[in-house]
C-alpha cells in the first residue's frame, strides 16, 4: 500500500496494517576493553578515547509483523535475539535502518532493572508509571495485578529477596497493567513455575486474540511450538529463516544437532 | 505492497519503512521534536516523583530515626556552623549577623551543588533502567532535582528558624523567597541537564565536578563577602556570578527586608539561560542515552 494511494472509499473494510515493520536494522554496541584506564595510557594514546571494539549485534534484519500474530524468536546464545527485542521496544538506537510500531511495545526481560531495595508493590508503581500509566490507574488495578502475579504474601518485601521466578512474575504483572498491543517476552517465562507459565500463556493468548502482537524469545522448542505460528531464526545478527514455526524449529534442530 | 523489503519465505507480505511511515506507524528511539519531548516529560511527571520518593524511603529505611533525618541533617549543619562562627570565633566585622548570612549562603548554594552533582552520574547509574523501560532520559535529572527540592523543604524551615533566632524580624519581603527559590530550581535543572549529558561523553567529569563546585562555592560569596575582593572588574564579575546573584537576593530579602533588584534580575536571567541551553543540549542526544555504560 503506497502512502500516496488515493483515499479509501468510506464503506470499504479497513485494510489490515502491520503492527511492526523492521527494515534493514543494524545495531552495534561499543564494548570497552577491560584495561585499567591510567593517565599514562591516556597520554600514550595521544589523548584519544579508550580502545574499544564494536560488536555488530544486528546486521540487516527485515520483517513485518501483523496484528494477531504470535512470533517465536530462536537462535544460539549471542545471535542477537535480545538485541532485537530491545530494539523493538525502542531501547537501543539503530545504527542503520528503521523500527516502526503501531504502539509502544512492552518488553519483559529477565533481570530488567527494578529497584532491589523497594518492595514489589512499590516496583509495580514505579515500573508502570515509567511506562506512562497514571498513578491513580495503577493503584486502582493494584489488587488485580498482585492477584495475577500470585505474590500476595511477598509483595511488601524488598525485591532483592525475590527469586528470579518471582521477579519474572512481578514483571509480567507490571506488563499486564499496561495492557500493551505489542508484547515482547525475552525468556521471561522460563523462570516461572508451571502454574505461572500457564497463567502467562493465557494472558499472551488474550493479547493475540484482541489483535495484539507478541514476540517470544525462548530456548524451549516446546514453548515456541505451543504459542506461536511463525518463527524467526536469527543467527549472527541476521534472519536465517522466517516462516511457519514447525519448519523453523525443524531447520533449527537440523542445524544445531539433536538436543 | 512491495515485497523487496522482506524475506521471500516470510508468511506475511513485507512493508517498507516508508510505507509504514505513510500509514502513521511510529518510529521509536528516534529523537522526538522539542514540543513532543516536553509533553512526554510532562506525561511522566508522576514517575519523576516516584523515583526520588522511593530512594528517600530507601535511604533512611534501616535507621532508627528514619524520616526525621531530613530535618535533623540541616539542623546539625546549621548547628555546627553556628557553634563555629557564632560562638567560638569572633563575629566578622564586614557582615551583620554573620551566622544567618552564612547559613543562607550554605543552604542555597548546597541546593545547586547537590542537584548538579547528583545529576552528573544519573544517566550512567540508571542505564540499566533506561535499557529495560522506555521513557525519556530527561526524566532522570529532573527526578534528581525533585529529590533535592524535597530534601530542601525542611532546610528552609531550619533556615528561617536560624534567621529569626539570630534577631531578624520577619517581613513581608520574605514571601519573595518563594519565586526566588523557584528560579534557582529552574537554573539547577538547566545545569543538571548540561552535566548529565556531558558525563555520558566524558565520565571523568563526575570526579572533576566535585572540585569545580567547591571552587565555585568560594567564588560565590558563600563563606566570605565578595566585597573582600579588590574593587574593579574582578569584584563585578564575582557579583554577577550566578550563585552569588541568588545569595545576594536571598540575603537582601531575609536580612534587610529589601529586594536587591539588580541581583534578582541577573538571577532570573541566569535561570532562564541555563534552562534553555540545558534543555536544548540534553534533547539533542535523546534516544541515545540508553547506550551509556
Amino acid at each position: 500500500m503506497p502512502p500516496d494511494s488515493p483515499t479509501i472509499a468510506p464503506l470499504e473494510a479497513p485494510a489490515i496494517v502491520p503492527s511492526v515493520v523492521v527494515e534493514d536494522l543494524h545495531v552495534t554496541y561499543r564494548v570497552y576493553e577491560d584495561v585499567r584506564p591510567t593517565l599514562r595510557r591516556f597520554v600514550a594514546r595521544g589523548f584519544r578515547p579508550r580502545p574499544h571494539v564494536e560488536v555488530r549485534a544486528l546486521r540487516g534484519v527485515t520483517f513485518t509483523a501483523m496484528p494477531g500474530e504470535a512470533i517465536g524468536v530462536i537462535g544460539r546464545n549471542g545471535s542477537g535475539k535480545s538485541t532485537l527485542m530491545s530494539s523493538l521496544a525502542g531501547l537501543l538506537p539503530p545504527e542503520r535502518g528503521a523500527v516502526l510500531v503501531s504502539s509502544q511495545p512492552v518488553l519483559l526481560a529477565v533481570g530488567a532493572a527494578l529497584q532491589g531495595d523497594l518492595s514489589g508493590r512499590r516496583n509495580i508503581l514505579i515500573g508502570a508509571s515509567a511506562l506512562g500509566i497514571a498513578k491513580a490507574d495503577i493503584l486502582q488495578q493494584m489488587d488485580g495485578i498482585i492477584e495475577f502475579t500470585g505474590l500476595r504474601e511477598s509483595i511488601d518485601r524488598p525485591l532483592r529477596t525475590y527469586s528470579s521466578g518471582m521477579a519474572a512474575r512481578l514483571q509480567f504483572g507490571i506488563a499486564s497493567a499496561v495492557r500493551p498491543d505489542i508484547l515482547l517476552v525475552d525468556e521471561a517465562l522460563a523462570t516461572g513455575d508451571a502454574e505461572f507459565s500457564r497463567r502467562s500463556e493465557e494472558r499472551i493468548s488474550e493479547i493475540i486474540a484482541s489483535a495484539g502482537t507478541v514476540f517470544i524469545v525462548s530456548h524451549s522448542p516446546e514453548a515456541i511450538a505451543r504459542m506461536t505460528d511463525r518463527t524467526l531464526w536469527i543467527d549472527a545478527g541476521k534472519i536465517l529463516f522466517d516462516g511457519p514455526t514447525e519448519a523453523a524449529l525443524e531447520a533449527y534442530a537440523r542445524a544445531t544437532g539433536p538436543a | 505492497m512491495s515485497s523487496l523489503a522482506s524475506d521471500p519465505e516470510s508468511p506475511v507480505p513485507g512493508w517498507t519503512a516508508d510505507e509504514a511511515r505513510g500509514i502513521g506507524l511510529i518510529e521509536l528511539s528516534r529523537r522526538p521534536p522539542l514540543g513532543a519531548y516536553l509533553r512526554s516529560l510532562w506525561a511522566r511527571r508522576e514517575f519523576a516523583l516516584l523515583v526520588p520518593l522511593g530512594e528517600m524511603r530507601q535511604r533512611n529505611m534501616d535507621t532508627l530515626l528514619g524520616g526525621s533525618w531530613h530535618l535533623l541533617n540541616p539542623l546539625f549543619q546549621a548547628g555546627i556552623y553556628y557553634l563555629l562562627f557564632g560562638v567560638l570565633l569572633q563575629q566578622r566585622a564586614e557582615v551583620d549577623n554573620y551566622p544567618a548570612w552564612l547559613i543562607i549562603g550554605l543552604f542555597l548554594f548546597g541546593l545547586t551543588q547537590k542537584s548538579v552533582q547528583g545529576s552528573a552520574r544519573i544517566i550512567i547509574t540508571k542505564a540499566q533502567m533506561l535499557r529495560s523501560l522506555n521513557f525519556p532520559a530527561g526524566i532522570l535529572p529532573i527526578s534528581v532535582n525533585l529529590s533535592e527540592i524535597l530534601a530542601f523543604i525542611p532546610a528552609v524551615v531550619v533556615l528561617l528558624f536560624v534567621v529569626i533566632a539570630t534577631g531578624e524580624r520577619p517581613s513581608l519581603a520574605w514571601v519573595l523567597l518563594v519565586p526566588l527559590l523557584l528560579l534557582q530550581v529552574v537554573m539547577n535543572l538547566g545545569l543538571s541537564l548540561i552535566v548529565a549529558r556531558m558525563t555520558v561523553h566524558f565520565r571523568d567529569l563526575d570526579n572533576l565536578l566535585n572540585h569545580l563546585l567547591r571552587m565555585w562555592m568560594y567564588f560565590s560569596g558563600v563563606l566570605f563577602p565578595i566585597d573582600l575582593a579588590p574593587e574593579g572588574w574582578i569584584r563585578e564579575l564575582l557579583r554577577i556570578n550566578p550563585p552569588h546573584t541568588f545569595l545576594a537576593t536571598a540575603r537582601g530579602l531575609l536580612l534587610d527586608g529589601t529586594l536587591d533588584v539588580r541581583s534578582a534580575t541577573w538571577a532570573a536571567g541566569w535561570a532562564l539561560g541555563a534552562f534553555i541551553i540545558g534543555l536544548l543540549f540534553f534533547h539533542r542526544h535523546e534516544g541515545k542515552y540508553s547506550n551509556a555504560a
